[in-house]
């Protein structure tokens, strides 16, 4: 079999309290997730969900500990090896959308492309393929603010794809939103992981875990299943 | 309304950078024009100190511009004709500058003065504080010699002595009665820095008074009420006129007059200068003023929420600006008394600098006046800074304002256009100020840089006058005894050279003589070319280090008993010589009798600056001291090495070895003419460059202010661009870019503002054009260095910024 796409040995993050005293957030984390994979973290508020999440994302270099990314040895790498590693392979879902509020939807979407080595003309053929592809394509001039709360996910989902990720890794994505509106959003991951990507994704529901095919439950920082 | 001061002052004290920051900004900018206002105040603002000021006017004759400006004065029997058939005059009064010598027991003192005649009294509206002035009859040819004292000099040479009416002074070795002493703030002309007698005018006049060729007096006159200066004007037009068609010989070309008020008169000159500094300072100001208001913007925003839910709780729009503006008239009320104390401070400097540099009218200090207009610029200017942000925090948007709180707002668009506007027209004024500091610095090194024309170090000066009483019009007596004082000059050692001039080049006399050249066509005499005259010994062009360019300089033996010479500079030879040896030519120089005196041409000398240094050299003549000898006589003396001790009281002996009763002032160095002649553009200069400085660093302060605010504004948007894959460059280059995009709009205004602004500096500039582009290159350069770093700084702050703590804020 294939080297998993991630690989976490003994990874341990921890805030300083106060003198001398420290906060365990995460605690001998070894993880495993295959290329193809659809995990969901679960556990309760302040297991560690999204500091795991920030890890894998590397939005977070204060850990201690092995992480493999695609064979690259992430707790080796110099901080700009680490972001443009990211940038190939990594897109982000957050809770709260993140969509930046004086940019318009095709101006979000493009975001991502203009801090990657993409040419203007193919900027502009990748993002008009995206919009047709999440059938956004009427909305494209709108702002955030006159989207819905799914609309605005559905957004913030198709620009944490469109420079072609390897892995999605999806912040309680559907936290803000209605069930009808959390099933469409699985839906289309599910969709999106039928095509290869890999998916790791935090939620408290377990609907929404049901459409993965794994489940990680993180207790007090521990793996606990 | 004490309510909301007193909520205010809580407010304030509650953010202490915040209110430091503004009141230091609103004093700099308030207290740069309570300095300024400190000296427009008596030059431009307050009338002279006489009753019904603005009827005194001064007289010129207009003499058509021509090789030596337009303005000239009046010979004696113009005066009395213009004066006698007038009738737009209540009084008018001729005068002219005197010095002497004030002989005292113990030391002689060298005075200035005024012949002036009795009218003068009436014309300025001021009678003496005790005695009384001259009448008509003291002010006579061979009337017995009378002064008026003014009452500085009074105080200062006789202690102010209540009996000193009737008491006799010595003046130059001649007796004058004292008829009376004129109160406080008494002195003409008003523009001297001090004038310590008047004495009759015919006490001066001699054998000029029949001359219609002899000008030297100035006229001032009262106007009959309700008689306009044009109307005046236009009567002494048609005098002139009949005089011209009456006299061709001598008023030929002054055909018309101008008639401006006395208090024109005396500050046109630096009028310009002025304006143009408190134009200044108001940009200085209105800079100031956008920081502040940025900064008020910025905190309006954080508190945006205390005013929503003011609102919510039902407080009126109005009540709620009413409260914005007290705090911000508490700000401009503190920072107007800090700039009050800077400008006390500050005005001590500008005194200094005005000393040279400005008439001397009323002094400059910060006087109630000044007070009361820093109190009422504070009021105004928070209106300027205070009403704007004001309107636009208070704008009823309660819900969205309380939405957008409780998720931490990226900040209104809306605000932050504003502060952008703010900051382009402070970038666009600052770099308006700074051309114009850009020019006026270049102007004044290229003034420094002029080459005079004679070699100004080691080079001392002395007037030595002979007193009339004593010489009376004896020419070859005064002649014999400047030689005598040259020669025992010359003895000195350490002396390389010593020559004698009159008057002294940049000395502030130049004076004017027609000529025709000998074999033209004879002309009127109204029509003869005029040069000015010197009259030099033959060792002047060595000592000064003139050069000989053709022929050869006098010689002692150039006198009297031999062949009549003259020697013309090079402006001269090219004016009336093109492409012509004017060596051996002849002039004919117009005598005061209407006779010409036929000279020849014995040699050409490089041009030197005579009337002032900005004033390219005009056609020359120099004759020998031998043949013309005045009373007055410079003597400059050439240093071997650059002191030489004890040389002032050698002169004196020397001098004293001739005739023990000449009165010796203080050597004077030569370099101090020409500091004089740099005094005006140097307070030009260094004012408008400490305007644009402190322009340029409120300027930079503020762009500083708005990057950092936008920085702050913008975390959760730059932490979201890193999660998506921005690297810490990226948000470098981003604000930057913002920064950039504003200050590059900010200089494109400013240099259109520059270029039709500039403009209004030409007069006060000297070999370097208004759109100097080499200027403006540098000006904008050291501006978008400014920029950059200013905006550098907070840029950096967005490469440290944690995506994870940013994000975290949901
Ligand atoms: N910068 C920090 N300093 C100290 N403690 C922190 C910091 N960031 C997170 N924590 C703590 O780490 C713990 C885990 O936080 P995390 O956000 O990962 O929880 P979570 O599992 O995502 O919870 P939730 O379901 O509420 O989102 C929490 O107790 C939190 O208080
Ligand atoms: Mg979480």
């Amino acid at each position: 079999m294939s080297d998993p796409l991630i690989e976490l040995k003994h990874v341990e993050r921890v805030y300083p309290l106060a003198k001398q005293q420290f906060f365990y957030v995460l605690r001998d984390i070894n993880l495993k997730v295959e290329e193809g994979d659809f995990v969901s973290v679960m556990g309760p508020s302040g297991a560690g969900k999204s500091t795991l999440l920030h890890l894998l994302g590397m939005h977070d270099f204060g850990w201690t500990g092995e992480y493999f990314l695609s064979d690259a040895a992430i707790h080796q790498l110099k901080p700009k090896e680490r972001t443009s590693l990211r940038n190939e392979q990594i897109g982000f879902v957050f809770q709260n959308y993140n969509l930046l509020d004086d940019l318009t939807v095709y101006e979000n979407l493009d975001i991502p492309l203009s801090y990657r080595r993409y040419s203007k003309s193919e900027r502009t053929s990748l993002v008009a393929d995206t919009l047709d592809r999440f059938s956004i394509v009427g909305k494209k001039d709108l702002y955030p603010r006159q989207l819905s709360g799914g609309q605005q996910q559905l957004v913030s989902i198709a620009r944490a794809i469109i420079a072609k990720p390897k892995l999605i890794l999806a912040d309680e994505p559907t936290g803000n939103l209605h069930s009808s509106q959390a099933d469409d959003i699985m839906q289309l991951f599910k969709k999106l992981n039928g095509e290869g990507i890999t998916i790791i994704q935090v939620t408290h529901s377990e609907i929404n875990a049901a459409h993965g095919n794994r489940v990680i439950q993180l207790r007090d920082g521990w793996i606990v299943k | 309304m004490i309510a909301d001061l007193r909520y205010a002052l809580r407010m304030l004290i509650k953010a202490p950078a915040f209110t430091f920051v503004a009141i230091l900004t609103l004093a700099l900018g308030i207290g740069a024009n309570s300095a300024i206002f400190s000296v427009i105040d008596p030059m431009l603002l307050r009338s002279l100190p006489f009753p019904d000021a603005n009827r005194i006017v001064m007289i010129w004759a207009q003499t058509g511009g021509g090789l030596f400006g337009d303005r000239d004065v009046f010979s004696y029997p113009d005066y009395v004709d213009l004066r006698d058939q007038n009738r737009s005059f209540a009084k008018m009064a001729a005068f002219t500058r005197a010095a002497t010598v004030l002989n005292k027991a113990e030391e002689s003192q060298a005075l200035e003065g005024v012949a002036i005649g009795p009218q003068i009294f009436d014309v300025l509206g001021v009678k003496p504080l005790l005695g009384r002035g001259y009448t008509s009859e003291e002010d006579q040819e061979g009337a017995a010699p009378v002064v008026v004292l003014t009452y500085p000099f009074w105080q200062r040479a006789f202690g102010g002595d209540p009996n000193i009416v009737g008491q006799q002074i010595s003046l130059a070795a001649r007796n004058y009665t004292v008829l009376g002493v004129m109160p406080v703030g008494w002195k003409f002309p008003v523009e001297d820095e001090h004038i310590d007698y008047a004495i009759p005018l015919h006490s001066l006049m001699g054998a000029s008074a029949q001359n219609r060729n002899a000008t030297f007096l100035s006229l001032v006159g009262r106007l009959q009420p309700g008689v306009s200066t044009r109307q005046a004007k236009a009567e002494l037009d048609a005098i002139s006129g009949r005089l011209a068609r009456q006299y061709p010989d001598s008023n030929t070309g002054r055909e018309t007059v101008s008639v401006a008020t006395l208090h024109d008169d005396v500050v046109g000159n630096v009028r310009p200068a002025l304006l143009v500094l408190s134009g200044a300072v108001v940009l200085v100001l209105l800079i100031a003023c956008a920081n502040v208001a940025n900064l008020l913007l910025a905190r309006a925003a954080a508190r945006s929420r205390e005013i929503a839910i003011r609102t919510a709780l039902g407080a009126s729009r109005a009540v709620i600006v009413r409260q914005l503006l007290a705090e911000s008239l508490l700000l401009a009320l503190v920072g107007g008394a800090a700039g009050l104390l800077l400008a006390w401070w500050g005005v001590d400097v500008l005194g200094t600098l005005a000393l040279q540099a400005l008439p001397h009218l009323g002094t400059i200090r910060v006087n109630p006046s000044v007070c009361v207009f820093t109190f009422a610029l504070a009021t105004a200017s928070t209106l300027l800074f205070g009403l704007l942000p004001a309107l636009q925090v208070s704008r009823p948007n309660v819900i969205e304002t309380l939405q957008q709180g409780a998720k931490g707002s990226t900040g209104g668009l809306q605000s932050q256009r504003l502060r952008a506007l703010l900051v382009i027209s402070q970038v666009a004024l600052s770099l308006l100020l700074l051309s114009g500091a850009g020019l006026l610095i270049k102007s004044f090194f290229n003034l420094r840089a002029t080459n005079p024309g004679f070699v100004p170090d080691r080079l001392m000066t002395a007037q030595i006058t002979l007193p009339r009483a004593l010489y009376g019009q004896d020419d070859g007596k005064q002649i014999r005894t400047f030689q005598a004082i040259e020669a025992k000059l010359a003895a000195i050692p350490g002396l390389q050279f010593v020559g004698g001039v009159d008057p002294l080049p940049l000395g502030g006399n130049t004076r004017f003589s027609s000529f025709t050249i000998g074999g033209a066509a004879p002309l009127p005499r109204g029509q003869h070319p005029s040069g000015t005259r010197l009259v030099v010994t033959p060792n002047y062009f060595y000592t000064m280090k003139i050069p000989l360019l053709r022929g050869r300089v006098f010689t002692p033996n150039d006198n009297a008993n031999s062949k009549l010479v003259v020697m013309i500079n090079e402006a001269f030879a090219r004016h009336f010589f093109p492409q012509r040896d004017p060596v051996g030519r002849q002039l004919l120089l117009d005598r005061p009798d209407g006779q010409a005196r036929a000279v020849e041409i014995i040699g050409v000398v490089g041009n030197s600056r005579h009337e002032a240094l900005n004033t390219e050299p005009g056609p020359e003549f120099y004759s020998p001291l031998a043949l013309y000898a005045g009373r007055s006589l410079d003597l400059v003396l050439r240093l071997a090495t650059p002191h030489l001790g004890g040389l002032d009281a050698a002169v004196r002996n020397a001098v004293h070895e001739v005739d023990k009763d000449l009165f010796v002032p203080q050597l004077a160095p030569m370099s101090n003419f020409l500091a004089t002649q740099l005094a005006q553009p140097r307070f030009n200069m260094l004012l408008l460059a400490i305007f644009a400085g402190l322009a340029v660093l409120l300027a930079t302060i503020g762009i500083y202010g708005v990057i950092a605010y936008s920085v702050v504004q913008r975390t959760r948007e730059i932490g979201i661009r890193m999660a998506l894959g921005a690297q810490r460059r990226d948000m470098l280059a981003m604000v930057l870019r913002q920064s950039l995009s504003v200050v590059l709009i900010g200089v494109a205004l400013g240099l259109l503002a520059a270029f039709a602004g500039t403009r209004l500096l030409a007069s006060l500039l000297y070999g370097v054009g208004a759109n100097d582009l080499l200027t403006y290159a540098i000006v904008v350069f050291l501006l978008g260095a400014a920029a950059l770093l200013a905006s550098y700084i907070p840029a950096r702050r967005a490469t440290k910024v944690d995506p994870m703590v940013a994000l975290r804020y949901e």
